[in-house]
């Protein structure tokens, strides 16, 4: 339980320094949108930053966001991880992601509360409910 | 007890893997030439499995895999391999880190193509995930070529 309420911490630190970062790009609530799930086995996080400014990027500019978000992450985030071993970080744009079906998952991996780390919010809650 | 078992038996050679993780990466390529994208980009995964079952005999300086590392998780072989702090951990530019992160979520809906089709894997995907892979300096499989010491392709 205390390792299930750490990675949630730590979740919520990461996505803190993301909301960060998008605010200094600019970007409104409505922009973008976090997932994260999280390894039970090995105590890793699987980070998923979605954003309409994302979409259409070169190869350089891919490298680029990623750098910049990382930074932010490892400058704000990474010296208040109490139990996350590692963490992986993936950018997507809109166009690039559909919410359903989405995958499936099974133990060991979870998904973080997506409201808790967007300010309330959820992107996927309509997709689920009307599936489901 | 099966897992004791798993862990002292030992399976394929190394030097039969590491001609089977190259195989697989021609196949995707041949695949890829065929517009057959789907099971390019598996074939691709499936030769980066294959290295880090390599890796991870050169780090263990064995010349069989380990039973207990006939896994296909990515994420479980890696972090076997003792690479998963060292992969993330260089410092910006990261790109090595990126296309391994990407290539590690692609992989996790894998299973889920085995029973369906996805026009979300189509030859632009493809394309990605290959560069992603092979070509230096940020393929993913130079740099795990690198680490076990071996010759890079």
């Amino acid at each position: 339980m205390a390792l299930q309420a750490g990675i949630t911490q730590d979740a919520v630190n990461i996505a803190r320094a993301i909301h960060h970062y998008a605010k200094l790009r600019g970007w409104s609530q409505d922009d973008y949108h976090i997932f994260i799930t999280y390894n039970n086995d090995f105590s890793t996080l699987m980070i998923l930053v979605l954003a309409k400014d994302l979409d259409d990027r070169d190869e350089e500019q891919e490298f680029k966001d990623y750098d910049d978000v990382m930074d932010v992450i490892e400058a704000q985030a990474r010296p208040k991880l109490q139990v996350t071993n590692y963490y992986s970080l993936v950018l997507r744009g809109l166009k690039d992601f559909a919410f359903y079906p989405s995958r499936h998952l099974d133990p060991p991996e979870y998904e973080i509360d997506e409201k808790l780390i967007n300010n309330g919010v959820s992107w996927s809650e309509p997709f689920r409910s009307t599936h489901r | 007890m099966a897992v004791e078992r798993s862990l002292t038996k030992l399976g394929a050679l190394v030097t039969d893997l590491d001609r089977a993780s190259d195989e697989r990466l021609e196949d995707a390529e041949v695949l890829l030439r065929c517009e057959r994208y789907a099971a390019a980009i598996m074939q691709g995964v499936y030769s980066l499995e294959i290295k880090l079952k390599v890796v991870i005999c050169r780090r263990l300086q064995v010349l069989n895999l380990p039973l207990v590392f006939q896994i296909h998780d990515l994420e479980a072989l890696m972090l076997h391999a003792g690479l998963a702090r060292k992969i993330g951990g260089v410092r910006r530019p990261r790109h090595v880190a990126k296309n391994w992160q990407e290539l590690l979520k692609l992989s996790k809906g894998l299973d889920e193509l085995r029973y369906r089709t996805d026009p979300e894997w189509d030859q632009r995907l493809a394309r990605r995930v290959l560069h992603q892979l092979r070509d230096s300096p940020h393929g993913v499989l130079p740099w795990l070529s690198k680490q076990a010491s071996l010759k890079t392709r």
